[in-house]
């Protein structure tokens, strides 16, 4: 078995600023991963069939035993798009830099397990069942906690844009 | 959930989660109704920029990982051996231990074992290795050790140990030959 840890540090950056959302955590948070990845690895006999998925499960357990070991969740800082971002969006009222900044405001608003949730399903694609696998949790949970956060996520983000119309 | 309102099943048929028959029924729906229509372009929308906000996001500086499965030896096979081999590990040691300690590997150990049989030594050899029979007193009286001693003497001990052993057989015949001359 042979997994590219380069391929996935990327994604596995982004996701771990999602679930920590401060910079300085992510990175300690990817290298714990990888540590914990290379040393659960075995004998070289396992097949892992998704090392994406995998890593993003020992990810989130990293996480949730260095939340277990503080006693607390960490604030989150605003994160911030890099310099050339730029999208097409449909949201007229905004710029789409201060849309997506916005979005992204929001998206850090959320509770832990909808911010999972939402990432693992729309940023990188995963399925309902793949998602429940990763986070422990039942595909009925998935699938009402994904909704909520979608619907939480459209309100606030009309609600910011309605404000900014509004000025 | 209930199928009694198809306009319910927007959300499952946008993550794909309902069957052939139950999605070809709500695009059956799906060109009549426009609320379904607005609802399915909206969630396509949020995750549409969920996704590019998060593609665009300035990341963590991620050390350049060079490792792979293939090239790195497992660290299991290398810190924890097999639970034989530790077992069969104590065995040599505790074998080495006891031949040790029984002199059957230690020549001098042996020469000091064989002392008292005369029988199996030149007679006309000067004995090198101190015995019981140094602690004889001049006027040609045994000096019996104490019980002390003589238990140490039938107990294997290293031989730092029966250094000291002897060190104290020699000591204790003057202490006594000091104190007779004093009365």
């Amino acid at each position: 078995m042979k997994v590219d840890f380069e391929k996935h540090s990327q994604a596995l950056a982004r996701f771990a600023l999602s679930l920590t959302g401060r910079h300085e955590f992510a990175e300690d948070l990817v290298q714990e991963t990888l540590l914990r990845a290379i040393r659960h690895r075995g004998n070289g006999e396992t097949v892992i069939q998704n090392p994406k998925s995998w890593l993003f499960t020992i990810a989130v357990n990293c996480w949730r035993d260095q939340c277990r070991r503080q006693k607390r969740m960490p604030a989150t800082e605003p994160l911030h798009l890099v310099d050339e971002a730029v999208a097409a969006t449909g949201n007229t009222n905004q710029t789409p830099r201060e849309h997506l900044e916005t979005v992204l405001t929001t998206f850090q608003e959320l509770p832990q397990r909808q911010r999972e949730v939402l990432y693992l399903r729309t940023v990188e694609g995963f399925s309902i069942s793949e998602v429940a696998e990763m986070l422990g949790i039942t595909e009925g949970n998935t699938k009402t906690t994904l909704s909520i956060a979608r619907k939480k996520l459209r309100e606030r983000c009309a609600r910011v844009g309605a404000g900014e119309a509004g000025r | 959930m209930t199928n009694s309102d198809p306009c319910q099943l927007v959300e499952l048929y946008y993550d794909d989660l309902l069957t052939s028959e139950q999605a070809s029924g709500f695009e059956e729906h799906l060109s009549d109704c426009q609320w379904c229509k607005q609802q399915l372009s909206e969630l396509q929308g949020i995750d549409r920029d969920i996704a590019l906000a998060w593609n665009q996001v300035s990341l963590p500086e991620v050390s350049k990982v060079d490792v792979s499965l293939e090239t790195v030896p497992s660290s299991v096979t290398i810190r924890r051996p097999a639970i034989w081999q530790i077992l069969a590990l104590s065995l040599c040691l505790l074998l080495a231990a006891f031949w040790v300690g029984n002199g059957i590997v230690n020549p001098e150990r042996r020469v000091a074992r064989g002392s008292s049989d005369t029988s199996a030594r030149d007679p006309e050899e000067p004995s090198t290795t101190p015995s019981i029979a140094d602690s004889v007193t001049e006027d040609g009286q045994t000096d019996t050790p104490p019980a002390f001693v003589r238990a140490r003497e039938s107990t294997a001990v290293a031989p730092v140990a029966r250094t000291s052993r002897f060190t104290v057989y020699k000591l204790i015949p003057q202490i006594r030959t000091s104190v007779s001359e004093k009365e």
